[in-house]
Order: structure tokens, then sequence, then C-alpha cells
């Protein structure tokens, strides 16, 4: 089922939590919304379930306008960031729930939910938990019956707000590949919150980036990681080193040395900042051209096989991250305290005065 | 020393008030239960003018000497046609006011469920109704058996209230007993030890109920 969110605010008082939201997510997709603490994710996920009402706009699932339709009857499956479980309720009894409160016409019969329940909770692993509750289970094993929970009534739409976030790294990238193969075989449209960027990129089919109530950028893991299209979005993924400088005739100057932007070649002696990614910075150790930065290397780390060095650059002494392979590394033979040239190998240059950060 | 003839002559005084004080305890406990699960469900109902209705009550009788509320039905509502016995006056006065202690420790304990099992109730599926009654109210009473037990405690000690209209209860017949004996030390030390007989035991019950509660979770 496809979703249209339409033109979606909401305030709470003065305070605008959501602000003109549009997105449309196609049959089959697995969206992730990300974004800081307070973006109003949370209220974007809540509007679309029903569990609260938008100031203005609509959604649509498929073609039917459900803006005013109760919870109960949208048919979403909701995985909420604390879990929720019913806490007086074995594991059994939490899956089953949805089922047994139907109406009588409607209502699987007895044998009917309970093997329903059992192929759900085999799914997600736990049917031989099936009689324990919920304060008996691992913060891991309560998401996952959560997650059965949710599924147990079919929904064609399944929401999850920050379902992995209590749990420990390792954990949570077995549960999200798994959450991506269970999305794949229920062919059931997914949207999950997370400020997890790492998680994001790794199993969404397309990211959305919210800030303050609004959209940044939508685009897929690839394209918002490589190209992004603000400061925002390219501090908020990643790690980013800023070169400011003046931007002139498709130039950034930048102290004795300068870049080229072509995209700017009409620009006329303005404040510009320069973003590049740690991965972006090449080191050398003689300088080979007159655009290389003398920096020294003040610490280095290496992670399995990346080398991350931080460094300091002798003209403006702000620090830089650089990163680059354990091979690279080993070859220019790099060590701590010593002097070497840093260049920008790819940047994009953003004019404050269009954003302000 | 306690002079026990003075109970033993007077035993059927003594039991008599006995057995009213508990009459009146056991109506005015299950009413003032009843009501007071009315007005917390009002109090937090989304329907505004329920949820008035129920604020204004708690606010009101709550803040009130309930020798005040037992006047009212004594002597107050005979202006407007409606007469009452002491008895009948006192146990009405005597629900009125503890089911406002009642609602309030229901609504604490209802609000004490997270917000998020109402949600997630409603997103599998459940009516508010039902979420009401089979996902907020069990969880609930759990929360709410140690407060409404000490409320039905002080039910029984407040109880007492009915010797003032007459009300034919453990204390009015006290004071019959003292007033024909001239003793009031002993007496009352007798009546104090028949409510001990009925909030003891009470007090015990809620203790038990409270571990076991515990221990399910
Ligand atoms: N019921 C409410 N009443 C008032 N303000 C609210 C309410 N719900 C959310 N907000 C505000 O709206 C903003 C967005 O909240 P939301 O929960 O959607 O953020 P979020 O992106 O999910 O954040 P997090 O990552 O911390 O969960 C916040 O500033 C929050 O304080
Ligand atoms: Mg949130």
């Amino acid at each position: 089922m496809s979703i249209k969110i339409q033109n979606i605010s909401k305030s709470f008082g003065s305070f605008k939590a959501l602000d003109d939201i549009h997105i449309h997510i196609k049959t089959g997709e697995l969206v992730a919304l990300l974004g800081p603490s307070g973006s109003g994710k949370t209220t974007l996920l809540r509007i679309i379930a029903g569990l609260e009402a938008a100031d203005q706009g609509s959604i649509l699932f498929g073609n039917e306008d459900i803006t005013h339709i109760r919870t109960k009857e949208r048919k979403v499956g909701f995985v909420f960031q604390h879990y929720a479980l019913f806490r007086h309720m074995s594991v059994f009894d939490n899956v089953a729930y949805g089922l047994k409160v139907r109406p009588r016409k409607s209502r699987p019969s007895k044998k009917e939910i309970e093997e329903r329940v059992y192929e759900l909770l085999r799914l997600v692993k736990l049917e031989a938990y099936a009689n324990r509750y919920p304060t008996q289970l691992s913060g891991g094993q309560r998401q996952r019956v959560a997650l059965a929970r949710a599924l147990a009534v079919e929904p064609k739409v399944l929401l999850l707000d920050e379902p992995f976030g209590a749990l420990d790294a390792k954990v949570r990238k077995d549960l999200r590949r798994w959450l991506r193969r269970l999305h794949d075989n229920f062919q059931i449209t997914s949207i999950f919150v997370t400020h997890d960027q790492e998680e994001a990129l790794d199993v969404a089919d397309r990211v959305v980036i919210m800030n303050e109530g609004r959209i940044e950028q939508i685009g897929s893991p690839e394209e918002v990681y490589d190209h992004p299209n603000s400061p925002f979005v390219y501090d908020f993924l990643g790690n980013v080193n800023l070169f400011r400088g003046r931007l002139h005739k498709g130039k950034l100057h930048q102290g004795n040395f300068q870049i080229d932007a072509p995209e700017f070649s009409d620009a006329e002696n303005k404040t510009a900042i320069g973003y590049v990614r740690p991965h972006d910075i090449s080191i050398e150790k003689e300088e080979n051209s007159k655009d290389g930065v003398s920096a020294v290397i003040k610490h280095i780390h290496v992670v399995g096989p990346i080398v991350h060095l931080e460094l300091k650059r002798n003209d403006t002494e702000e620090y830089l991250e650089a990163e680059l392979t354990k091979d690279l590394y080993n070859n220019l033979q790099l060590k701590t305290g010593e002097k070497v040239f840093v260049k920008p190998k790819q940047l994009r240059v953003f004019i404050p005065e269009d954003y302000t950060i | 020393m306690l002079d026990f003839s003075i109970l033993t002559k007077n035993i059927d005084l003594f039991l008599e008030g006995f057995k009213n004080t508990v009459l009146a305890s056991v109506i005015a406990l299950a009413a003032s239960f009843l009501l007071g699960m009315v007005i917390a469900v009002m109090r937090i109902s989304p329907i505004r003018p329920l949820n008035w209705i129920g604020t204004a009550y708690v606010e009101f009788i709550r803040n009130i000497p309930l020798l005040i509320i037992t006047f009212f039905f004594f002597v107050g509502t005979p202006v407007l046609g409606f007469t009452f016995s002491g008895f009948t006056a006192g146990t009405i006065a005597l629900s009125i006011y503890t089911a406002a202690f009642i609602a309030e420790a229901i609504r604490a304990g209802i609000q004490a469920v997270p917000k998020g099992q109402m949600e997630a109730a409603r997103s599998s599926g459940l009516t508010y109704n039902q979420a009401m009654r089979l996902v907020i109210l069990p969880q609930a009473i759990k929360i709410v058996i140690p407060p409404i037990g000490n409320q039905f405690i002080n039910l029984v000690k407040n109880s007492s209230i009915l010797a003032v209209v007459a009300g034919l209860d453990l204390m009015y017949h006290a004071d019959l007993v003292s007033s024909k004996t001239f003793v009031v030390f002993d007496v009352y030390i007798f009546v104090a030890l028949f409510y001990l007989i009925l909030t003891v035991p009470l007090s015990l019950g809620v203790g038990y109920l409270e571990k076991r509660l515990a221990k399910s979770n």
C-alpha cells in the first residue's frame, strides 16, 4: 500500500512540531525517518498511525484518504519506541490480543488464532517463550514480541519508532538486517524512525532527513550521503571538515591556498564554507602543488582496515579529520607529530546566507 | 483495671451498635467504590463535560468536612422534601464522601499505567472501551489496591459520624451506655476494641493482597 503524506503541519501550542511535510512512499518501500532529537519524527509517525491529529494536510493509503479515520480502522502495525507490551499478559496473549477482541464476524477461530500466533512467534524466534511475561524477557526479545504483535493484525503499513533504540550495537545490527528480510517477505510498506544514521543508510530504500519539523532531504542512502543538499545534512550524516573562506569567480580562497568551486563561477567575493568528508581528504608528504594545506598529525587511530587521522592546520590552527586505508597509511609511513600536506579531493561549497546552521 | 461488667451488662447495646456500624460500613464501602469508579472514569474521560463534572465532584466533596455532608442529609434535605433517618443520612454521607477519595486513588492508578499501553491497545485494533476494560483497568487495579484499602479503613472509622445524627451505630450506643452508667473511660476503650475487630483484619488483608500482587509482577 502506498502512502501519501501531503502538506501535513502540526503545532503544540505555539511550537511548530511539523511544518508542511510532503512524502510519497511507494508500495513495498522501506523508508527511514532520520533526524536529531525533537525534529518531529515521532510526531509524524503518530499522525500516520492516527494517534495524533494533524492541524492540516492529508494522508492517503493507496487512493483512500484516511486523515479522519480512527487508529483502529487504519490497520497499521505500530512498534513503539519503548515496546509498550501489555505487562499483564503473556507473550502469546500480547500477540493474540488484537485478533481475540475482533467482533465475532471478522474474528478468526480459536485454532486459527493460535496457529497464526505461533507462526509469528516462530518468525521472531520466540516460540519457546509463548508463556512468559514481558518482564521475564530481555530487551531484544521484548522488541521482537512488539514486532510480532504489530504484525498480528496483518497490517499493510508497518510503522516503527526507533525499534532498536534501547539495544546494544551488535543486536541492533542483527535485528535491522532481519527486519529488512521480514519487510521483504511480508510485502508491506514500512516507515521506521531512527536517529542512528548508520542504521538508516544500511537498510532503508530511501532516507528522509528531518530537522526542526521540516524535511531537509529525501533520497536513496547513496544520494543523501554523497550529495547532501544542505550544510545540515552534510553535518548530520557523518563527520565533515569545514574550510571557511572567500568565494570568488569559481574558486574558494582561504589564506594562501585556493580550491576550485566551478558551480560558483559568477560569485563575487562572498563568504563561503567548503564541506569535505574525512575520506575525501588526501595526505601528501611533499608539497606537490600550491593548494595543499600544511598540517601536523596529532593523533592516529587505527580501526580495522581504516585509519583515522586527527590533524592540526598550521595556518589557522583548526583541527581536521582524515580517513585513509591501511594500505595507503602503510605506504606513506605516517607518524604522530609529522608535518604533511592536506588537500580536499572533493568538496561542496555552501554560502552561509542561504542556510543558517 | 477495666470494668468488664460494663461490657457484659450492656452487651446488647454494644452488639446492636456494632451490627449497625458493620452494616453502614459495608453499604458505604460498596456504594463509594462504585461511585468512585464512575467519577474516576469521568475524570480521565476525553469528553470535556464529563471531565468537568468529575473534577468538580472530587474538589468539592474532598474539601468540606464529613460532618457538614452528614448534616446536609439529616437536616438539610428535609427542607427540600426528603427526610432520612440518622442511619440512612450518615451512610449516604459516608458513601459520597469516601467516593471522592476512592475516585482520586483510582484515577491516579489509571494514570500510572503508561500512556503507551492505551496507544498500543488502540493500534492493535481495540476500541477505547475495550482498551480501558481489558488493558488499562487490570493493570491499574494492582496499583490501586493499597490506597483503596486505606480508604476503606478510614471509612470504617469515619462511620462514627453516624452517632452525631443518632445513627444507631457503635459510637451512638457507646454514648448511651456511658450516660447511663456514668462511666466514660472504660466504655470508650471497649468501643475502640470493637472498631479494631473491624479494622485490623481489613488492614492485614490489604497488606496480604499487596504482597501477593507485588509477587505476581
Ligand atoms: N504532546 C506534545 N505536547 C507538546 N509538545 C510536544 C508533544 N509531542 C511532541 N512535542 C514536541 O514536538 C517536538 C517533536 O517531537 P518528536 O517526539 O516528534 O521528536 P522526535 O524527532 O521523535 O525526537 P526523538 O528523536 O527525541 O524521539 C519536540 O520539540 C517535542 O517537545
Ligand atoms: Mg521520537
